[in-house]
C-alpha cells in the first residue's frame, strides 16, 4: 500500500472521522462479485493505513475520502515561497491528484514576479530526492520521534551551553520560534550562510548606522554599475533584479538602462552588460576607489580615498563612467554595486551611492534586505566553542558547514566534541551525520513556514503535499523541544506558555495562525487572503536614514596587492548554486549558461592563460591554493572561458558533495562529483594559487562546443545609436516567400512565440522549467559528454566576433549572445516532409506535432532540422529511483527510447487553456496561456500567443520591427520569432 | 430476408446458367462443361495451348553436336515442309527462332499493360491515401503535387511490370518449381543440340527426314513414341 | 536472337580451346568437388565475422540505438554511410547484367552471375541498415501502406525514406528474378549431371527447364525485357538514395547534382567491388580462362572513367557551393577540405579521384596485382565518399551552437565488420552451390573472336566423331 500517491491538501476544518462516509457505504453494498470484493476492500485497507499511520489526520487526508473542491486529474495551486535559496521568491505549487509536480513563480508575488530561476525550478524534484531521510535517527540508529525528543530534552535540560546554528530564516514566526527556544534554553543563535553577504551590512551599521542589507531597486536606475556582483545570476535575489532590470531596459518606454560589468570572472550579468571590463578581483578595490574619487571630484568633493589607479582599465573609461553617473539626469538615478564580502570595498560603495544620491531612490534601507543574513564573524567564533569543547548541546537546522563553509575540516573535527549534537535534517549530510541525533525535517514544500524578504514584506508558505515520509517541520521540533505550543511576536515581551507534559502540541499551522492573526495581519488583511495570495505587504515608499560620511576609509584595507600566480574566483554557479542541490539532477545536467558545461565544476581560464600554461580545454590542472591557513589542492578540468581576466581561475562552488548526494556521484568514476571549492573562500583576501597541468585529460560533458557564430546573422544585436536610426531596420531585411505550394490556412488560432533577446539574461530557468513541465529525462553525464542531452529548451550562447575597441583579442572579452533556442514551429517544416510514417505533422493551429507513439525513429526529422533542436531517446532514459518518477506530468506522455521528441509549445498547456476558455463561454483571453517557459522567464523575454489575433501580445511584438525569424531564407517559415538585443554601449 | 436471397439465387442462376453456357460453348464448337472447374481445361485458351503443344504423340530427334548444324538443319526442314516440334539447345542459339519460324514474343504486352496498369494504381493510390482519406498537413505542403508521388509511381510500375514478366513467363512456359524435366536426349543442356520433327502429320517422311538430318552431320536420330 | 556482326580484330573472349562440354565441365566443377582449404578457410573467416554481426546487432536491437556513436547532431552515421555504400555496390551488378546486355557487350558474360549475385548480397546488406539504424525496428513494417484501423493511418509518400522503401525493394525483387531467371537453364544443366539429394534440389530450382527452344524464345525476350525494366530501376534506386540527401534543406546534402552523382558513384564503386570479387574468385576457383585479363581490363577502363566523373562531381559541387553565393553551402565545403573530418575528405579524393588516373597505363591496367590494390583502394575511397556526405555536412550546419564531432563506437565498426561477414558468406555459398559462370551465356559467346579463325579446326574437331556415331545411331533407329 503506497499511500503517498493519495494525498491531497484540504482546506482548513474539515471533520475527521475514523472510516469515510463512501467506505461504509460501499462495505454495506459488497455483493458476489470478487471484483467488487477486492475494489471495496482495497479501499478499506487504504482508508485504515492513512488512519494508522498519520500524524496530523485532521490536515491531510487521503483521496479516497473526496472533497467536493477537488477533482482528480484537475491541478491545484497553492501558493508557496521558493526556499531554495534565501531570496525567497514568491511561486505557485501545483498539484495533481496531491502531489506537487511543478513550481512556477508567482505573478503577483513582489519578489519574482512570477519568474523563477532554475534552482527553484528544480526545486520540487529535491521533494522526491531518495536521498531524504525517512525516520529520526539516534547514534546512527532509526528511531521514534518520542524516543528522540526524549534524549534530545533531557541533554537540553542539563545543558549550560546551548547553540543554535541555522540557515537564514527571516520569517517574523519562524524567528519568534527560534527565540523562543534559545530563551528557554539560553541558546545563542548563530545564522550560516554559505556564501555570505555581510559585509554589506557591516558597512551600512558603519555610514548609516543599520546593519542591513538594502533593498535594491534596480529598475530605478538608469544605470546600474556593479563590481563584481552577478546580480542576475546569484547574488543576493537574482529573480528580483533580473525582473527589474528587465523593466528597466523595456525600449518602447524610452531608451533603455545601461548596466556596465567589471568582472574577473564571465558571468551571465556580465554577458548581457552593456558594457564589460575586466577586472581582476585584486583591483576591485582600487577600481571603486577611482571611480569615487572621479565623482566625488565631480561633485566638487574632496578627493575621498587615496590609492593607485586599477592597472586593467584604463583611467579615461572610469572618468567617463562618473561624467555618466554624475550626469545630472542620474542623481538618484544609478546605482553602484559590489560583490566578494570584504568590508572596506563595501564602504567604498556605500560613500560612492550616497555621493550620488541613490539612497532612498534606488537604495531602500527602509525595507531592507532580510535575505542572507549570516555573520561568518558569529559562526567562526562558534567553531572555536566547539572545538574548546564548550558547547554542550549543539543543534542544526538547515545549513551544512562541515561542507559549505570555508573551515568544513575544522567542523568535522570540531562538532562532535560537543557534548551533545542534533540536527534538524531532511537528508544525512555532511554536517548530519556528524550529529548524534537527527530529527527528520520536511522539505519546505511540506510545511508550514513565512519569510520576510523585506522588511514589511511577508510571506506565507502553505504545504503542497502531506508529508512524503512522514517527519516533522524543524519549527515544531524546536517547540516540542522547548515545550511550548505558542509564540509571540518576535521583539515582543515575552509570554511564554508551558504545556503540561503528556499533551499533544499544537501542530506548527497552528501556531502560524494564531501568530500571524495576533502579530502580523493588519486592518484590510485576512488569513485566507495571505494563504491565497502567498503574502502580505506593507511596505512604503523607498526610504533611508540619513547617511554619514565614515572616516576616510583605510584605503589599504581596500586594495589589495595583486596575489601572485594565479587569483582564485570563487562563484555560484547558476545551476548548482551553494551545493545544496548537489543531489538535483535536473540541475546537475543543466548547462552552464556560459562554458556550457555539465555534471562537474572546472577551472576556468582565459585563453590567454590557457595558452600560457601550454594545455587546452579539457586537461585536468592541479590548482593548488592557500587561503589564510588552509591549503588545498584540487584536481579540475580546465575550461576555456573567453572574457576572463587573465592569470584568474574561476571555481564554482558547491560541487564536490560528499553524502547525500548519490545521484550525482553515479555520474562520476571516482565517486564524488566535481570538486570542493569552499576550504578556499577567503572574504578579505585575495587566494592565489599555482597551476600546473596534471597530466590527463577528461571528457567534458558540454552541450555547446563551438562558441562562435561564425559571422551567421542567428543571434542579432544592435547598438542603440542604430536601432534609433531606425527601429524597424530589422524586419525590413529581406526574407523570400516565393513558393511552390498552395499553402494552408490557418483558421481560429495560429500559435506563435516570440523572444525578445534584449531581455534574455541566460538564467536558464526556462530550460528547467521546460524540464519539469514536459518529463524531459535525465541522461546522466555520459550521455550528454556524447553530445545526447535531452532538452526542448537549450539557451545557445555565442561569443561575438566583433570586438571591443581596446580590449585586445576578440576572446579577451567578447560580447556575449544569449539565445533561447526550440522547436520553430514551422509552418513549412523540413521534419515534417521527411517522416516517412508521418510521425510528424502540422497541426490546424499551426503546430508542429510529434506523435510519439508513431515514431519508428529514423532520425531524418532530426538530421533535415536546420534548428537541430529535436532530441532523440537513445536509449530508455528512466529514473534511477522511482519515488523521483512521482513529479512526472501527467498531462505529457513519457517517451520510451528509439523515439523523437521536441518542443510542443507546452501543447497541454494549450488545451487547457482552450478548454477553460470554452468551459468559460468566451474567447480565449490573451495571456491566458503561457507556456513553461515562458511562465519561468524571469525577465518576460517569452511571450507566446495567437498570431491571428492581431491584439496579443506576441502578435504586437511580432510586428514591433526589431523581430526576425531564423534562417529566413530557407522559408521555412517558423513561428517563432526573436525581437534582436539593443545594446546601450552609452553613446547616445 | 428470404426475397434477398431468392432474387441474388435468380441473378445467379440467371447469369451463370451452365445449361445456357454450354449452348453457347457448343455453338462455338467447344465441348460443353459438366463442372465449372473444368473450364479452363477444356477448349478456351488452356485447351489451345494443349493442342498445339501435347497433341503429337511422335517424334524424329536428330541431335547434333554444333550450333551451326542444328541451326541449318531445323531451316532445310521447315523449308522442307516438316512440322518442327522443338529444338533442344544448351543456350539460346542466335537465330534459332527464325530458323524454327516462331513467332515474336508477346511477353512485352504483359509487361506494357501491367506496368501501365501498376503506375495508375500507385498514383491513384497516393492521390486517395495523402489527399482524399486522409489529408494531413505535411510540411506546408499541398496533399497533392504530382512531384513527390512520382518515385514510388515509377518504382511500382517496374516491379509489377517485372513480377507479372516473370509469371507470365512461367505460365505461358509452364515452369513451375519442382516441374518434372522431360527431355528428349541427355546432353540438351549441356552441348548438344536436339531437332525433334512432329510426326502427327499424316504423309511424314522419315527418310527424308533423315537424310535432311545426315546432311547437317547428326549425331544420333532417334525416334520417339511420346513428346518430351 | 539475331546474328551479330562482329570484327575480325575482336579478341577471344574465353581463351584456350574450349569446347562446350569443357565449359560445363569447368563451370559446374565448382558445385560439384569438394572445396579445397582455402574455401574453407574465407568461408570460416567470414561467418565469424556474420555472427559478429548478428551478435553485435542483437545486442544494439536489444540495448538501444544509443550504442552507437551517434548524438544529437549527428543522427546518421556510419547506418546510412553503410546503406548506401552497399547499394551502390549492388549497382555494378545489375549495370554488368542489364546495361551491358542492353549495349551487347558481350564479354558481360563471364562476369554477370558473380555481378549480380553481388547485387543481391549487396541489396540484403544495404537493407539491413536502414532497418537497424531505426530507433524502434520492430516497427519497421509502419513504413509499408498497409490498410489500418488508426484513422485510417497511411504513410507519408513525401519521405524520401518511403521512397527508398519502395526503391529498395523493387530493386532487390528485381533483381533477384533477374538472377534467378538467368540461373535456371544453368541449374538445369547442374541437374542433369547430379544424382541424389542434389537431383532433386536443383530439379526442384530448374523449374523443369529441358532446353526447348520455344523457351529458350521467350525466355530471351523476357530478359530483355528484364534487362530493360532493371536499367532505368538501378539508376532510379540510386537517384532516389540520393534524394534522400538532396531533398532535405542541409548545406551539403541539398545539392541538385546528387542523382548523376550518386549513379557515377554506384558504378564506380560496384566495379571495384566486381573486380576485388572477380580477382579473388579466378584465382580460387581457376576460372582464369573464363575470367581474362581483358574482362579486368574493361572493367579498370570503366572504373578510370567513372573515377573521372566522380572527381569532376566533386569539384562542381565545390564551384556551386562557391557560386551560389550561400554562405552556409560555402562553408560546408570548406570545412569538408579543412574542418574536423577533413582526413576522411581527403582519404577519399586521394582514393577516388587520384588512384583510377593510374588506369590511363595499359601496363597498370592488365596487373592484376595493380588492379586488385586499386580495387580496394576505391572501395575503401567510395565508403569514406558516403561517410563525408552524411557525418560532414550534419556535423557542422546552421546553427554553430549544435556543432559536434561524431566518434563510432566498437558497435558500430562490428556492424559494419558483419555487414562484409554475412556478403562473403553468402557469396561463398554461391560460389559452392550455384553456378557461378552463366555458362548459358558464355556458351553463346564462346566463338566471339574466334569464329573465322578457328573454323577449320572447330568443325574437324567437332565432326569426326559426330558423323560416325550418327551412322551407328541411324541403324540403331532403323532397328527399332
Amino acid at each position: 500500500m503506497n499511500d503517498r500517491f493519495d494525498n491531497i491538501i484540504l482546506p482548513d476544518n474539515t471533520p475527521d472521522e475514523a472510516m469515510p462516509p463512501e467506505i461504509a457505504r460501499e462495505f454495506e453494498r459488497v455483493s458476489a462479485s470478487r471484483r467488487r470484493f477486492m475494489q471495496v476492500s482495497g479501499l478499506a485497507a487504504l482508508g485504515a493505513v492513512v488512519a494508522g499511520c498519520t500524524a496530523q489526520p485532521r490536515h491531510v487526508v487521503p483521496q479516497v475520502k473526496r472533497d467536493a473542491e477537488i477533482t482528480p486529474g484537475a491541478s491545484y495551486w497553492y501558493a508557496g515561497n521558493c526556499q531554495a535559496c534565501s531570496a525567497n521568491c514568491g511561486v505557485l505549487h501545483k498539484t495533481r491528484d496531491g502531489r506537487p509536480i511543478k513550481v512556477e513563480g508567482n505573478p503577483i508575488h513582489p519578489v519574482g514576479q512570477g519568474g523563477l530561476c532554475a534552482k527553484g525550478q528544480a526545486f520540487v524534484l529535491d521533494l522526491y530526492d531518495p536521498e531524504r531521510i525517512k525516520t529520526p535517527l539516534f547514534g546512527g540508529k532509526q528511531t521514534s520521534f518520542k524516543a528522540l525528543d526524549t534524549e534530545v530534552m533531557a541533554a537540553l535540560k542539563d545543558a549550560k551551553n546551548v547553540r543554535l546554528l541555522t540557515s537564514t530564516q527571516s520569517g517574523p514566526a519562524t524567528r519568534s520560534v527560534i527565540d523562543e527556544f534559545c530563551k528557554k534554553y539560553s541558546a545563542k543563535h548563530v545564522v550560516h550562510d554559505a556564501i555570505a553577504l555581510s559585509a554589506i551590512a557591516d558597512a551600512h551599521k558603519q555610514t548609516h548606522g543599520t546593519r542591513a542589507i538594502p533593498r535594491y531597486l534596480f529598475d530605478q536606475a538608469r544605470i546600474t554599475v556593479s563590481f563584481g556582483a552577478d546580480f542576475m545570476g546569484a547574488w543576493l535575489s537574482p529573480v528580483e533584479f533580473a525582473r527589474q532590470w528587465a523593466d528597466s531596459r523595456k525600449l518602447e518606454k524610452n531608451a533603455p538602462a545601461r548596466l556596465v560589468q567589471f568582472e574577473a570572472a564571465m558571468t551571465i550579468t556580465g554577458g548581457v552588460a552593456d558594457t564589460r571590463f575586466r577586472l581582476p578581483d585584486s583591483e576591485r578595490g582600487a577600481a571603486l576607489i577611482a571611480l569615487g574619487n572621479a565623482v566625488a571630484k565631480r561633485n566638487g568633493k574632496a578627493e575621498l580615498f587615496d590609492a593607485a589607479p586599477p592597472k586593467a582599465v584604463p583611467a579615461a573609461e572610469i572618468e567617463k563612467l562618473a561624467a555618466e553617473l554624475c550626469s545630472l539626469k542620474n542623481l538618484g538615478k544609478s546605482l553602484v554595486i559590489a560583490g566578494g564580502n570584504n568590508l572596506a570595498e563595501q564602504l567604498v560603495v556605500n560613500q560612492i551611492n550616497m555621493m550620488l544620491g541613490n539612497y532612498g531612490a534606488t537604495l531602500d534601507l527602509t525595507h531592507a534586505s532580510q535575505q542572507k543574513q549570516g555573520d561568518p564573524a558569529a559562526v567562526d567564533a562558534l567553531l572555536a566553542e566547539l572545538d574548546a569543547g564548550n558547547v554542550d548541546v549543539l543543534v542544526v537546522w538547515g545549513v551544512n558547514p562541515a561542507y559549505d563553509s570555508a573551515h568544513g575540516a575544522n567542523w568535522v573535527k570540531a562538532l562532535p566534541k560537543a557534548k551533545f549534537s542534533v540536527a534538524i535534517a531532511d537528508r544525512l549530510d555532511e554536517t548530519a551525520s556528524l550529529c548524534k541525533a537527527v530529527a527528520t525535517d520536511l522539505h519546505p514544500m511540506e510545511c508550514w513556514r513565512d519569510h520576510e524578504p523585506h522588511m514589511g514584506l511577508v510571506t506565507l508558505s502553505q504545504p503542497a503535499m502531506r508529508p512524503l515520509y512522514g517527519g516533522r517541520q524543524a519549527e515544531e521540533t524546536l517547540l516540542t523541544w522547548a515545550n511550548i505550543d505558542r509564540v509571540v511576536m518576535h521583539g515582543s515581551e515575552p509570554e511564554v506558555m508551558s504545556k503540561a507534559s503528556g499533551r499533544a502540541l499544537k501542530a506548527y499551522r497552528d501556531v502560524l495562525k494564531e501568530f500571524w492573526t495576533t502579530g502580523v495581519l493588519k486592518a484590510g488583511d485576512t488569513w485566507e487572503l495571505a494563504i491565497q495570495r502567498g503574502y502580505v505587504d506593507h511596505r512604503g515608499q523607498p526610504g533611508a536614514p540619513a547617511g554619514t560620511n565614515v572616516a576616510r576609509v583605510d584605503a589599504a584595507k581596500a586594495v589589495q596587492a595583486a596575489p601572485k600566480g594565479y587569483e582564485v574566483v570563487l562563484y555560484e554557479s547558476v545551476a548548482i548554486g551553494d551545493g545544496r542541490q548537489a543531489n538535483n539532477p535536473w540541475l546537475q545536467e543543466l548547462a552552464d549558461p556560459l562554458t556550457k558545461v555539465t555534471w562537474e565544476n572546472y577551472a576556468a581560464l582565459s585563453p590567454a592563460s590557457l595558452s600560457a600554461l601550454g594545455i587546452v580545454e579539457g586537461d585536468v590542472v592541479r590548482v593548488t591554493a592557500k587561503a589564510d591557513d588552509r591549503a588545498l589542492t584540487l584536481e579540475l578540468p580546465a575550461v576555456k572561458q573567453p572574457g576572463m581576466a587573465d592569470n584568474t581561475v574561476a571555481i564554482a562552488l558547491g560541487y564536490g558533495r560528499t553524502k547525500a548526494c548519490k545521484i550525482a556521484q553515479a555520474n562520476s568514476t571516482s565517486g564524488v562529483i566535481g570538486a570542493n571549492a569552499y576550504p578556499l573562500l577567503s572574504p578579505n583576501a585575495v587566494v592565489a594559487a599555482t597551476i600546473a597541468a596534471a597530466g590527463r585529460k577528461t571528457v567534458l560533458a558540454m552541450t555547446q562546443t563551438h562558441d562562435s557564430q561564425e559571422g551567421r546573422p542567428h543571434a542579432r544585436e544592435l547598438s542603440l545609436a542604430e536601432f534609433m536610426k531606425d527601429p524597424k531596420a530589422i524586419s525590413k531585411e529581406h526574407v523570400p516567400t516565393a513558393t511552390m505550394w498552395t499553402g494552408h490556412e490557418y483558421k481560429g488560432h495560429r500559435w506563435g512565440m516570440v523572444i525578445d533577446l534584449n531581455a534574455c539574461i541566460g538564467c536558464s530557468g526556462c530550460v528547467v522549467g521546460c524540464q519539469a513541465e514536459n518529463n524531459l529525462p535525465v541522461v546522466g553525464k555520459e550521455e550528454v559528454a556524447t553530445r545526447r542531452e535531452m532538452a526542448w529548451m537549450r539557451l545557445d550562447r555565442y561569443y561575438s566576433d566583433d570586438k571591443p575597441a581596446d580590449q585586445g583579442a576578440v576572446e579577451d572579452n567578447p560580447k556575449v549572445a544569449f539565445q533561447p533556442m526550440m522547436c520553430q514551429h514551422c509552418e513549412n517544416a523540413p521534419c515534417e516532409t521527411v517522416c516517412p510514417v508521418l510521425a510528424t505533422t502540422h497541426s490546424s493551429e499551426g503546430l508542429n506535432q510529434q506523435t510519439y507513439n508513431r515514431c519508428v525513429g529514423t532520425r531524418y526529422c532530426a538530421n533535415n532540422c536546420p534548428f537541430k533542436v529535436r532530441r532523440f531517446n537513445w536509449f530508455n532514459y528512466g529514473y534511477a529511483d522511482p519515488s523521483l518518477n512521482l513529479v512526472l506530468n501527467p498531462d505529457v506522455t513519457v517517451r520510451t527510447r528509439g523515439i523523437m521528441e521536441k518542443c510542443s509549445m507546452c501543447v497541454q498547456r494549450i488545451h487547457e487553456g482552450k478548454l477553460q476558455a470554452k468551459k468559460a463561454g468566451i474567447p480565449l483571453p490573451d495571456h491566458t496561456i503561457k507556456t513553461a517557459c515562458e511562465q519561468s522567464c524571469p525577465t518576460q523575454a517569452i511571450v507566446f500567443g495567437d498570431m491571428n489575433d492581431k491584439n496579443s501580445e506576441a502578435a504586437k511584438l511580432a510586428a514591433s520591427g526589431r523581430n526576425y525569424v531564423l534562417l529566413g531564407e530557407l522559408n521555412v517559415r517558423p513561428s517563432i520569432q526573436y525581437l534582436a538585443k539593443v545594446r546601450n554601449s552609452g553613446e547616445v | 430476408m428470404s426475397r434477398l436471397s431468392y432474387s441474388l439465387r435468380a441473378l445467379w442462376m440467371g447469369v451463370f446458367n451452365r445449361r445456357a453456357f454450354n449452348k453457347l460453348r457448343w455453338k462455338f464448337g467447344l465441348e460443353p462443361l459438366h463442372y465449372w472447374s473444368e473450364w479452363p481445361l477444356k477448349g478456351g485458351i488452356a485447351a489451345k495451348w494443349q493442342d498445339s503443344e501435347q497433341c503429337t504423340s511422335r517424334v524424329l530427334v536428330g541431335v547434333f553436336g554444333d550450333q551451326d548444324h542444328v541451326l541449318e538443319a531445323t531451316r532445310e526442314c521447315r523449308e522442307a515442309g516438316f512440322m518442327i516440334h522443338d529444338v533442344y539447345v544448351p543456350y539460346a542459339v542466335h537465330g534459332l527462332d527464325e530458323a524454327m519460324g516462331l513467332r515474336r514474343s508477346r511477353l512485352t504486352w504483359v509487361t506494357f499493360i501491367m506496368g501501365a496498369l501498376a503506375g495508375a494504381f500507385a498514383l491513384f493510390g497516393q492521390y486517395y491515401t495523402q489527399a482524399i482519406d486522409w489529408p494531413i498537413n505535411v510540411g506546408g505542403k499541398d496533399p497533392w503535387h504530382i512531384h513527390a508521388y512520382v518515385p514510388v509511381t515509377f518504382e511500382f510500375v517496374v516491379l509489377i511490370g517485372g513480377l507479372s514478366t516473370m509469371l507470365a513467363l512461367f505460365i505461358r512456359s509452364k515452369l513451375y518449381p519442382g516441374k518434372k524435366a522431360k527431355l528428349c536426349v541427355e546432353g540438351t543442356t549441356d552441348d548438344k543440340f536436339a531437332l525433334a520433327l512432329a510426326q502427327r502429320c499424316t504423309g511424314f517422311d522419315h527418310e527424308r527426314a533423315r537424310a535432311l538430318f545426315a546432311k547437317h552431320h547428326v549425331e544420333r536420330v532417334m525416334d520417339l513414341g511420346d513428346t518430351p | 536472337m539475331s546474328h551479330s556482326v562482329e570484327s575480325e580484330l575482336r579478341e577471344p573472349l574465353v581463351t584456350g580451346d574450349k569446347t562446350l562440354h569443357d565449359i560445363t565441365e569447368a563451370a559446374c566443377a565448382p558445385m560439384e568437388r569438394k572445396p579445397n582449404g582455402l574455401w574453407w578457410a574465407a568461408f570460416l573467416v567470414a561467418l565469424s565475422c556474420l555472427g559478429v554481426g548478428f551478435a553485435t546487432v542483437s545486442y544494439q536491437v536489444a540495448t538501444g540505438i544509443g550504442t552507437w556513436g551517434l548524438n544529437k547532431t549527428v543522427g546518421w552515421a556510419f547506418d546510412i554511410t553503410n546503406f548506401v555504400f552497399w547499394v551502390g555496390i549492388g549497382h555494378a551488378g545489375t549495370l554488368i547484367s542489364a546495361v551491358l546486355f542492353l549495349f551487347r557487350q558481350k564479354w558481360r558474360t563471364s562476369i554477370n552471375r558473380s555481378a549480380e549475385a553481388m547485387t543481391i548480397f549487396a541489396v540484403i546488406c544495404a537493407a539491413i541498415f536502414p532497418l537497424i539504424h531505426m530507433g524502434r525496428p520492430w516497427l519497421a513494417f509502419w513504413t509499408a501502406p498497409y490498410p489500418n484501423f488508426r484513422g485510417p493511418l497511411w504513410v507519408n509518400f513525401r519521405s524520401p525514406l518511403l521512397w527508398d522503401v519502395f526503391a529498395i525493394s523493387t530493386y532487390f525483387t528485381i533483381s533477384a528474378v533477374f538472377w534467378y531467371i538467368g540461373l535456371i537453364p544453368d541449374l538445369a544443366t547442374a541437374r542433369d549431371r547430379a544424382k541424389g539429394i542434389r537431383k532433386k534440389i536443383y530439379g526442384i530450382m530448374s523449374f523443369g527447364w529441358n532446353g526447348s527452344a520455344r523457351i529458350w524464345s521467350r525466355y530471351e525476350t523476357a530478359y530483355m525485357l528484364f534487362a530493360g525494366l532493371a536499367t532505368p530501376l538501378v539508376v532510379s534506386v540510386h537517384t532516389i538514395v540520393s534524394m534522400d540527401f538532396a531533398t532535405s534543406v542541409i548545406p551539403g546534402w541539398h545539392t541538385t547534382i546528387f542523382p548523376p552523382y550518386f549513379v557515377i558513384g554506384a558504378i564506380f564503386s560496384g566495379f571495384a567491388m566486381v573486380m576485388t570479387l572477380l580477382i579473388i574468385m579466378r584465382k580460387v576457383v581457376n576460372f582464369e580462362e573464363y575470367i581474362t585479363i581483358n574482362h579486368l581490363e574493361n572493367m579498370a577502363k570503366v572504373i578510370m572513367v567513372t573515377g573521372s566523373i566522380v572527381g569532376l562531381a566533386y569539384a562542381t559541387e565545390f564551384f556551386m557551393a562557391w557560386y551560389s553565393g550561400s554562405e552556409y553551402e560555402g562553408f560546408t565545403f570548406i570545412n569538408r577540405a579543412t574542418g574536423p573530418f577533413a582526413w576522411a575528405y581527403w582519404i577519399m579524393v586521394s582514393c577516388n579521384v587520384i588512384t583510377p588516373q593510374l588506369m590511363w597505363f595499359k601496363k597498370l591496367r592488365r596487373n592484376v596485382w595493380v588492379l586488385f590494390i586499386l580495387s580496394i583502394f576505391v572501395n575503401i575511397g567510395m565508403w569514406f565518399e558516403r561517410f563525408v556526405i552524411v557525418v560532414t555536412s550534419l556535423h557542422r550546419d546552421f546553427m554553430p551552437s549544435s556543432w559536434t564531432y561524431y566518434t563510432p563506437t566498437m558497435i558500430e565498426f562490428l556492424t559494419l565488420l558483419g555487414s562484409f561477414g554475412l556478403f562473403f558468406t553468402c557469396f561463398l555459398l554461391f560460389c559452392r552451390v550455384l553456378p557461378m559462370l552463366a555458362f548459358g551465356e558464355i556458351k553463346g559467346v564462346m566463338r566471339t573472336g574466334k569464329h573465322k579463325h578457328d573454323e577449320h579446326k572447330h568443325a574437324a574437331k567437332a565432326h569426326k566423331p559426330a558423323t560416325a556415331k550418327a551412322h551407328e545411331h541411324e541403324k540403331e533407329v532403323a532397328h527399332v
